[in-house]
C-alpha cells in the first residue's frame, strides 16, 4: 500500500498510453529562456496571441515556462526527425488563483515528426489517448482552434455518455513549418503534430475534484484519498 | 464577444435554431460559451481580428452554410458644406489610412429604440445618437470609428503622431494618461484631442451643442495601439479591434454606413469622404494545391472543393497547371500567409469531425529516459514506506528565505510576483513541506514526501525531501533502502532536525526530522535492474473535503485471520457517513488472540460537511462501527 500523489499517478497513466506508441519521455527546465517558451513557438512580444498566457518573469530575465510547449525546440537541439517525444512537467500562470486557475501546474505535451504523419493521425492519436485514459464509453469532439505554433490548429473536447456537456481537455495542431524551421528540420520533407494537455485537469475530472489548488496544499484529508493499492 | 442572431440575420439568410447555430459556429472554429436571449456568446481567438463583428461572423456563416452575405444598401446625397480640415500624418507607419467625412447640421439627443437595444445586447451603453452610431458600426462592421465634435477644434489642422514622453491626455471617461513614445495620438493646435485607437479626448468629443462632426474612419498601427493600451493598461473594444488588425479595405464603407445612420437619427448634411491612403498592404498571394492540403490533412479533397470552400471565404482563385494561386481578401491579410493556413481553412470549413481519423504507425519502441524512471522508482520505495507523497508551491517569500539561513543573493527573484509570499523560487523543499505539515495539526504523526524542482541562480534541479514526526531511524532506513534498490554506496545526503526556533516559525509543536537527496546524485550513480513502477489500477473517487476539521481515533479489532484487511476497511466506511478516510496501521497474526486470529488496527478519520464533531458525537460512530464488525465479522475490539 502508497500513497502517490494523484498528479504522479495520472501523469503515469498518461505517459503509459504514449510509451505504448513509442513516444520517448524528456523532461526540461521550469525556469526557461524567452526564445523557447515563447518567440520559437511564434509567440512574439507584441502579437496578441502573447496575452493568452500570462507569464513570471524572472529577475534574470528567463521566464517560468508557460507550457511544456517550451520544450519542442529545445528537444530538437539535440535529435533529428522522425521522433516522437513526450514531455510532461510543471508550468506557471501569473494569474490570481481560484477553483479552476493556480499560479503553477502540470502539462504533458507530446510532438511526433515524421514524413508523413498528418492531421488524421492527431485525431485518432487523441482519440486513442482519451479512450483509454477515460474508458472506451467517452465521446470526443475535434473542433478548429489557434495556437501560434501549430497550423492548422485542433482543440479536443471530452463528454460522458451520460452528460450533454463538453469539456475542454487540450489544444494540438500540425508543428507550424516556421517552429520546425527553429528546429531546424526541413518542412518540405518532414511534417508532425504537437499536442498538450493539463494532467491537473485529467486527474480532476477522472476522480472529481473540484478545486485545482487541493493538489497544492498538502491537506492530508486530499491526499489520503488516493491510495495505489 | 456578444453578437444577436437577429443582426447576423440582416446579412445572411438563417434556418437554423440558435442551438444549431451555435454548434456549427464551434465546430468551425468559432466557439459559442453560452446563447442568451437570441445572443451569442463567441470567443474568438486572438488570430482572428476579422470575425470581431456581425459581418465577420456572417462572412464565416457563408462559407459554413455556403450562401451568399448581403450588405446594407446605402444612397448618400454629399453637398460642398464649405468646411475643410487640413490633416497631417507624421509617419505613414503609424496610420497608413486615415479616412473621415464632415457632416453639419447635427442634432444630438437620445438615441432610437431599436439602435440602444442592440447596443445594449452587446453590452454597451448608450450614450447620444452619434455616440451610438459610431459604436453600432463598429460592431456591426468591425471598423473603429469616433466622432470629433468639429467647432471645437481651434484651427482646421490635426497632426497625428507618436506622442512624446510625458505628454499628457484626458480621454473622454476624463481619465488622464501620461503617455511615452510607444503610443499615437492626434494633436490640434498644441492640444492633444484624441488617444488614437484607443479612445477620444475630452476636450473634442460630441456634447449636447454639437452641430458640425468629423467623422474618422482610420487604420492604426495594430503593434503600437497593443504596446500603448498595455502600458497605459488601457484597453477598450476599439484598441482590441485594432490590436488583432482591422481590414484596411473597411474604412470607406464604415463611413458610410454611419453616415446614413447618422443621418436619419440626427439629421444634417454631409460632405464627400476624404479618404488618405499612405501605405497599401500588399496584395498577398499563395500557391496551393488539393494534393499538398491532402497530405497535411489525411484528407481526400478534390482541387473544386478547395475551391469552393476558398471562393465562399472571399478568396480569389486563380488556377495555373496544377497549384490555384489563391488572393487573400483584405480582411485575412493579417493571418493568411502560408499554404498551411490555406489548408486549415478548407479542412475547417469541411469540418475536423469529418476526416476519417487515423492512429500512428508502430515505431521503434522509444529511448529509455533513466532520470524519469529513478523518480519513479524512487516515489514508490518512499511511499512504500508509508510516507505520503505531496507537492507544493516552487516559490517562496523572502520571511522564509530568512528563516530558513538562505541568502537571497543565491537565490532566482520573480519580477513581477503574485503577492511577497512568492518572491522566490524556492531554493529547498523543505519550507513549503514544513508549512503543508503545520496544516495537519490534528494528526500526531506525519510523514511526507515531494521531489520537485529547486532553484538556484546558477542552476535547476530535482531534489527529494523526506519529513518525519517520527524518529529519525525512518529517514536513514530510507537511505538504506535507496542504496541497495540502485546498488550506490555511499549516498549523499542531508539529515537534519529543524532547530525550535525555525518550527516555530512554522507554527509545528513538534520534532521533525528532515532528509535531502539530489536526484542527480542518484541518478549518476545507480544501476537499474529493470523500469518497473507501479501503475494506478482503478478511478478514486474524491470526496469533497470539510470546512471543519476531522476528528481522528486508532481502533484495533481481533478478527479471523482470513477475513481480508480491505473487507474490514470497506466495512468501517460502510459503518458511517461520517467515516472519511480508513488507514491499516497495523497487521499481526499471534496466538495470544486465540487460533487463526489476528490484529488489525486503523486510523479512522471522522468528518462532517457542515459542523466539528464533538467527542461524544465521535464516541457514538466508533460504538456503531464496533457493533457493525462484531455483526459482522465477529470481530472484538482490543484495549491498547
Amino acid at each position: 500500500m502508497s500513497n502517490l500523489h494523484p498528479i504522479r499517478q495520472s501523469q503515469r497513466k498518461s505517459v503509459e498510453i504514449f510509451a505504448k506508441l513509442g513516444f520517448e519521455i524528456l523532461e526540461g527546465p521550469e525556469a526557461e529562456a524567452e526564445w523557447y517558451n515563447f518567440d520559437s513557438l511564434r509567440m512574439y512580444a507584441d502579437h496578441p496571441a502573447r496575452d493568452m498566457q500570462d507569464t513570471f518573469w524572472l529577475e534574470s530575465g528567463q521566464v517560468m515556462r508557460t507550457h511544456t510547449s517550451a520544450m519542442q525546440v529545445r528537444a530538437m537541439e539535440k535529435r533529428r526527425p522522425p521522433v516522437r517525444i513526450l514531455v510532461p512537467g510543471r508550468v506557471f500562470r501569473h494569474e490570481a488563483t481560484d477553483a479552476s486557475h493556480e499560479a503553477n501546474f502540470y502539462q504533458l505535451e507530446g510532438f511526433a515528426i515524421d514524413k508523413n504523419i498528418c492531421l488524421a493521425d492527431l485525431i485518432g492519436t487523441l482519440d486513442f489517448f482519451m479512450k483509454k485514459y477515460y474508458g472506451d464509453q467517452i465521446k470526443t469532439r475535434v473542433r478548429p482552434g489557434y495556437f501560434p505554433f501549430t497550423e492548422p490548429s485542433l482543440e479536443m473536447d471530452i463528454r460522458w455518455p451520460n452528460s450533454d456537456q463538453w469539456l475542454e481537455v487540450l489544444g494540438s495542431g500540425m508543428i507550424h513549418p516556421e517552429v520546425l524551421k527553429n528546429m531546424r528540420v526541413d518542412a518540405n520533407i518532414w511534417q508532425g503534430f504537437a499536442f498538450g494537455m493539463g494532467i491537473d485537469r485529467l486527474m480532476m475530472l477522472e476522480s472529481g475534484v473540484k478545486d485545482i489548488r487541493l493538489s497544492y496544499l498538502g491537506d492530508l484529508r486530499f491526499l489520503k484519498q488516493f491510495e495505489v493499492i | 464577444m456578444n453578437i444577436p442572431i437577429d443582426w447576423l440575420k440582416g446579412f445572411i439568410k438563417i434556418n437554423l435554431s440558435a442551438e444549431k447555430l451555435a454548434n456549427e459556429l464551434t465546430l468551425k472554429g468559432f466557439l459559442v460559451e453560452g446563447i442568451k436571449k437570441g445572443v451569442l456568446d463567441i470567443e474568438p481567438t486572438a488570430n482572428r481580428g476579422d470575425v470581431l463583428s456581425v459581418l465577420g461572423i456572417s462572412r464565416e456563416l457563408a462559407a459554413i452554410l455556403d450562401q451568399k452575405i448581403t450588405l446594407p444598401k446605402i444612397k448618400l446625397v454629399e453637398k460642398n458644406l464649405g468646411l475643410s480640415l487640413e490633416i497631417e500624418i507624421a509617419e505613414n507607419e503609424i496610420c497608413p489610412r486615415y479616412s473621415f467625412r464632415i457632416i453639419s447640421g447635427v442634432k444630438v439627443g437620445p438615441s432610437p429604440k431599436w439602435l440602444v437595444e442592440r447596443l445594449e445586447k452587446s453590452d454597451i451603453r448608450t450614450v447620444s445618437n452619434i455616440v451610438d452610431v459610431t459604436n453600432y458600426v463598429m460592431l456591426e462592421l468591425g471598423q473603429p470609428l469616433h466622432a470629433f465634435d468639429y467647432d471645437k477644434l481651434v484651427d482646421k489642422k490635426i497632426i497625428i503622431r507618436r506622442a512624446k514622453s510625458g505628454e499628457i491626455v484626458t480621454t473622454l471617461d476624463s481619465k488622464t494618461h501620461q503617455l511615452g513614445p510607444e503610443s499615437i495620438v492626434i494633436e490640434n493646435h498644441g492640444q492633444l484631442i484624441d488617444l488614437a485607437g484607443i479612445m477620444g479626448g475630452e476636450n473634442s468629443q460630441v456634447d449636447s451643442h454639437t452641430k458640425t462632426i468629423i467623422l474618422q474612419a482610420a487604420i492604426f498601427n495594430p503593434v503600437i495601439i497593443r504596446k500603448a493600451a498595455k502600458s497605459l493598461r488601457f484597453s477598450t473594444d476599439a484598441s482590441y479591434r485594432y490590436e488583432r488588425g482591422v481590414d484596411f479595405a473597411g474604412t470607406v464603407p464604415a463611413l458610410d454606413r454611419a453616415t446614413d445612420l447618422i443621418l436619419k437619427t440626427a439629421g444634417g448634411n454631409c460632405a464627400e469622404i476624404v479618404d488618405l491612403v499612405l501605405k497599401s498592404p500588399e496584395v498577398k498571394k499563395i500557391s496551393v494545391s488539393a494534393h499538398q492540403i491532402n497530405k497535411l490533412i489525411g484528407s481526400d479533397f478534390t482541387n473544386s472543393q478547395v475551391e469552393k470552400i476558398l471562393k465562399n471565404l472571399g478568396f480569389g482563385i486563380k488556377k495555373s497547371d496544377r497549384n490555384m494561386i489563391v488572393q487573400v481578401p483584405s480582411w485575412r491579410i493579417n493571418d493568411i500567409n502560408l499554404w498551411q493556413d490555406l489548408a486549415e481553412e478548407v479542412a475547417r470549413i469541411y469540418g475536423y469531425f469529418r476526416i476519417p481519423a487515423k492512429i500512428l504507425s508502430k515505431s521503434q519502441p522509444a529511448k529509455i529516459n533513466e532520470q524519469f524512471i529513478i523518480e519513479q522508482k524512487l516515489a514508490d520505495l518512499i511511499s512504500g514506506e508509508g510516507f505520503l507523497e505531496t507537492v507544493s508551491y516552487s516559490f517562496l517569500s523572502q520571511k522564509d528565505l530568512q528563516a530558513i539561513g538562505i541568502s537571497s543573493d543565491n537565490c532566482l527573484k520573480i519580477q513581477n510576483p503574485l503577492s511577497s509570499e512568492f518572491e522566490i523560487l524556492r531554493p529547498k523543499l523543505a519550507p513549503n513541506l514544513l508549512k503543508q505539515l503545520a496544516k495537519n495539526p490534528w494528526i500526531s504523526e506525519i510523514k511526507m514526501f515531494e521531489i520537485g524542482e529547486i532553484f538556484s541562480t546558477k542552476d535547476e534541479n530535482k531534489e527529494i525531501t523526506i519529513i518525519t514526526s517520527g524518529p529519525a531511524k525512518e529517514l536513514t532506513n530510507i537511505i538504506k533502502k535507496i542504496e541497495i534498490e540502485f546498488k550506490i554506496n555511499n549516498l549523499k545526503y542531508q539529515l537534519y532536525s529543524p532547530k525550535t526556533e525555525l518550527l516555530k516559525y512554522f507554527k509545528i509543536k513538534k520534532p521533525i526530522q528532515v532528509l535531502e537527496i539530489d536526484l542527480a546524485g542518484i541518478v549518476q550513480k545507480a544501476k537499474l535492474s529493470d523500469q518497473k513502477y507501479q501503475l494506478p489500477q482503478k478511478t478514486v473517487q474524491f470526496q469533497p473535503i470539510s470546512k471543519y476539521p476531522p476528528a481522528v481515533r486508532d481502533l484495533a479489532f481481533i478478527i479471523d485471520k482470513n477475513i481480508s484487511a480491505s473487507k474490514v476497511r470497506q466495512e468501517i466506511k460502510n459503518s458511517d457517513q461520517s467515516v472519511f478516510i480508513v488507514e491499516l496501521f497495523d497487521q499481526f497474526v499471534s496466538d495470544k488472540f486465540g487460533t487463526n486470529k489476528k490484529n488489525l488496527a486503523f486510523h479512522i478519520w471522522f468528518s462532517a460537511p457542515n459542523k466539528t464533531l464533538s467527542d461524544s458525537d465521535v464516541t457514538k460512530i466508533t460504538a456503531k462501527i464496533v457493533a457493525n464488525l462484531a455483526k459482522k465479522f465477529s470481530a472484538k475490539i482490543r484495549d491498547f
